[in-house]
């Protein structure tokens, strides 16, 4: 059975009786997520053969995974989650006052009754920012769920990053009350910024075109800036869908094999300092598709890198912008309950080139994290640990034997030497154009 | 070195513990309200007191997860299908061991589910739904015989043809029940052994093999500790589902030793009849004692039956007390292991890419066992390496043809 077949997406909310999961001859299996009352507890990735799947093997397979998520929910620091550390290095861990979990009762209750709390009124504004170029169809879809958003946000900016048509124009002219620009010079990072300059919220969320952003989601976000300290939120991205093999393949391949997590995790300066030396893993954080920022953290550490990203290095501006911030000694937070879905790329030629490209993108930000903080050890990530890192990682080729996740990491190799010749030919350039003058330069909109 | 063992179960209360003064560690097995849940080793000074605060600061370490896990799992109730009336049969085949077998055929009358009667009530209670049966293999005195005519309800039948599989095979044809279950004379099966056969029925209405978790009888010897040590028969404490497929295991299902061990399995009937019951060319004593359970898992899996793995279903095995006994287990281990893998090779066609992966897999988790007991010096674990290595060996030089010739000589001459 293929590896990399499709999967039926299913959700399983466990506030309701649990479905008895069939097979589908359609599909390779079925990928689940598990939710209680729209709040993620764990995913299931379940294969053909060992369908169909009583309620009470859904039950076994579900609890097993989803106790972590739960465990946080009823007994707090007991089962906090932590930010990985580097091999080696131990973590001292509480273990769970066990008096008080065999003393618990009705958890299924006070489960509800914690999620009920977290429903938020008030908060901060947000202004949500979603940058496009060229792909009007998605751009659509992405807008429809942004409409359904309760509590919507107070401001809702689209940028149009140097378009070549009046496609997307067209798309955003049938939704109401969308601030719109253009942003002619190409780049991600630079629509980012542009949308920045212009956004008047307290709090400036940033998701992607090609993504659907749940309904509950701004009112997450709101909640989760509740504490001051908070710098910049990320969430949690789920696929919207699994239908091709290579969006299977970059699922599975999402987080390197580390498990989505479902509970919160601070990143803050320990966990900067505990890597430093060999390069902070800030790609662990989240993903630009879904981000959050509090606006002053931009007048502390600057832009986004417009030297980095979509359109420009490839990727890395959103980790290289969460690598300034914990520099600086601010906190960073994940919270898996802001939760959107992304539609990974569908075709294997896509998925190649986004593979290059994030690589691409990786080195460039390492070399400008080097050159701009002097902080060596993302040289040591560059030179010592990624080779080594494909090195094993082409010895499982031999075992597991030449598949698309080897094509992929082929793909991925080969942006390393394009990382080093983009570094080389833009590390001049500055990392962003100044904040007063875009202000400026986009003050009268459309 | 020698350990006391402890069972506690955590919704009961419980006293402290203190470690008997020639004693030096303990082994302790963790249960939420019946269900084994956790076994910890640990070591100990003789004379050291562990108050209840210890005893729970150690199951927190280790099974805080997995209680909160099964706490969830009781808010969750399925309607318990228990009107499908299943009759069982228990098989013990024995050989010379009337000791061990009394002590076993003891355990097997005080399993029970809760709120009904014990095993060995039900056999006259229920004679249509229950029955034990011993098959004494290829006996040579009446001992067994007597220690089962001591006791009332226990069937008893002789296998004269020497050989673990003869006389499993001699217990499928003689049992009445719908499901047979095999319990090695060896072993001393959990007061709750019943409740969670039953339990796994229940839960996997579609299982046609079951295995339970078999923990240490006693951990009273060097020899003991060490092969519980390395895991002993243990397979986790999460119920796992067996079928065509297993996400993450590329040897799967050639690596059969991951479903159980033969110590404390149970089957539907038909299906091992279906199968054409143990093969006899394998588990034949001091010839080649081994690999009758993994070939009758792989089987069942390959013929596309379900096996379930259920902690419940527990039972205790008393483990080769002496260094030179184990070191001759693990030999006998190795030699099972090649045979079922030669075998199967030869008769699963489709499989053999896959055996040969495992064959590699297996030689290098060896040679990692042994890189790591020579790293730490550990010369008795290195010997019972070693022992399993020459073992596999042994057995791929043509250990099943020769056994295959030899119980075709057996059969002939008792025809």
């Amino acid at each position: 059975m293929n590896g990399y077949g499709p999967r039926r997406m299913v959700d399983i909310d466990i506030a309701r009786p649990l479905p008895e999961l069939q097979g589908d001859p359609d599909f390779a299996g079925a990928f689940a997520v598990i939710w209680r009352d729209r709040v993620p507890l764990c995913t299931l990735d379940i294969q053909n053969g060992e369908l169909p799947l009583s309620p009470d093997a859904v039950l076994q397979s579900i609890l097993q995974r989803a106790v972590p998520a739960i465990g946080w929910r009823l007994f707090g620091e007991d089962f906090a989650a932590h930010p990985p550390l580097p091999p080696g290095k131990r973590r001292n861990r509480n273990s769970p006052d066990l008096s008080a979990i065999l003393n618990a009762t009705d958890l299924l209750d006070r489960l509800d009754r914690s999620l009920e709390e977290e429903v938020e009124t008030g908060g901060p504004t947000v202004s949500l920012i979603i940058c496009t170029r060229n792909r009007p169809k998605q751009l659509a879809a992405c807008l429809r769920a942004v409409g359904v958003l309760r509590p919507p946000p107070e401001e809702l900016i689209v940028v149009n990053n140097s378009p070549s048509d009046k496609a997307t124009e067209a798309v955003v002219r049938e939704f109401s009350d969308i601030r719109y620009l253009v942003e002619p010079k190409p780049g991600l990072s630079a629509a980012r910024n542009a949308g920045i300059a212009v956004a008047s919220g307290e709090v400036i969320a940033f998701t992607d075109d090609d993504v659907e952003v749940t309904e509950n989601w701004i009112s997450r976000i709101k909640r989760a800036f509740a504490d001051p300290d908070v710098m910049a939120i990320s969430g949690l991205m789920l696929p919207r869908e699994l239908e091709t093999e290579a969006q299977v393949a970059f699922q599975l391949r999402l987080r390197r094999g580390i498990s989505l997590p479902f509970r919160p995790l601070t990143f803050d300066s320990a966990f900067f300092e505990d890597w430093r030396s060999r390069g902070v893993p800030c790609w662990l954080i989240g993903a630009g598709a879904n981000m959050a920022f509090r606006r002053q953290i931009f007048d502390h550490v600057g832009l986004f890198d417009e030297r980095l990203g979509a359109g420009a290095a490839g990727c890395s501006e959103d980790s290289e912008m969460w690598y300034r911030i914990l520099a600086r000694g601010y906190s960073c937070r994940y919270d898996p309950a802001c939760v959107v879905r992304h539609s990974h790329r569908r075709t294997v030629e896509e998925a190649r080139t986004q593979a290059f490209l994030y690589m691409r993108g990786h080195v460039t930000a390492l070399v400008v994290q080097a050159v701009e903080h002097g902080h060596l050890g993302n040289l040591v990530r560059l030179f010592a640990k990624l080779p080594w890192y494909y090195l094993r990682e082409f010895t499982g080729t031999l075992w597991r034997g030449f598949d698309i996740n080897a094509r992929l990491t082929l793909s991925e190799i080969a942006g390393v030497p394009a990382g080093l010749c983009y570094a080389a030919a833009h590390i001049w350039q500055p990392k962003h154009r100044a904040y007063e003058r875009l202000r400026v330069a986009l003050a009268p909109t459309t | 070195m020698s350990f006391m063992l402890k069972d506690i179960d955590l919704c009961s209360p419980f006293e402290e513990i203190t470690i008997s003064a020639d004693r030096n560690g303990l082994g302790l097995l963790l249960r939420y309200r019946r269900r084994p849940i956790a076994f910890v080793m640990l070591d100990f000074q003789p004379g050291t007191s562990l108050s209840v605060e210890d005893i729970l600061a150690i199951a927190s370490r280790t099974t805080g997860r997995k209680l909160l896990q099964e706490k969830l799992r009781e808010e969750f109730s399925f309607p318990a299908d228990s009107s499908v009336q299943k009759s069982l049969t228990v098989a013990v085949c024995t050989r010379g061991r009337p000791q061990m077998l009394t002590r076993c055929l003891e355990a097997l009358r005080r399993t029970r589910r809760p709120e009904e009667a014990r095993l060995g009530e039900l056999l006259s209670l229920e004679p249509q739904r229950y029955e034990i049966l011993v098959v004494d293999n290829a006996p040579s005195d009446d001992r067994n015989q007597a220690v089962v005519g001591r006791f009332p309800d226990i069937r008893y039948v002789r296998e004269p043809l020497p050989g673990l599989d003869f006389a499993r095979n001699r217990a499928i044809t003689e049992a009445r029940g719908e499901f047979i279950a095999f319990v090695d004379d060896d072993v001393v099966v959990d007061e709750w052994w019943l409740e969670g056969l039953h339990g796994a029925l229940e839960d996997n209405p579609d299982a046609s093999g079951v295995t339970g978790l078999v923990l240490p009888y006693a951990l009273e010897t060097p020899a003991q500790i060490l092969f519980e040590s390395r895991g002993g028969f243990g397979r986790g404490f999460e119920p796992i589902r067996y079928g065509q497929v297993s996400p993450g295991n590329p040897l799967y299902p050639c690596g059969a030793g991951i479903f159980g061990a033969g110590a404390n399995m149970a089957f539907r009937r038909e299906v091992l009849t279906s199968l054409g019951g143990f093969d006899e060319a394998l588990d034949t004593g001091v010839s080649l004692p081994g690999g009758g359970d993994l070939d009758i898992f792989y089987r069942l899996i390959r013929a596309g039956h379900t096996l379930v793995y259920e902690p419940r279903f527990a039972a205790f095995h008393e483990h080769r007390q002496d260094l030179d006994g184990l070191r001759r287990q693990y030999v006998s281990w190795g030699r099972g292991f090649a045979a079922f893998a030669v075998k199967s090779y030869r008769a699963d066609p489709a499989q053999r890419a896959q055996f040969r992966r495992l064959a590699v897999w297996w030689c290098g988790y060896q040679l990692r066992e042994l890189y790591r007991s020579l790293r730490r010096g550990d010369m008795s674990l290195v010997r019972m390496v070693l022992a399993e290595l020459a073992g596999g060996l042994f057995g791929i030089l043509g250990e099943y043809d020769r056994s295959s010739r030899r119980i075709t000589k057996l059969r002939s001459r008792a025809a």
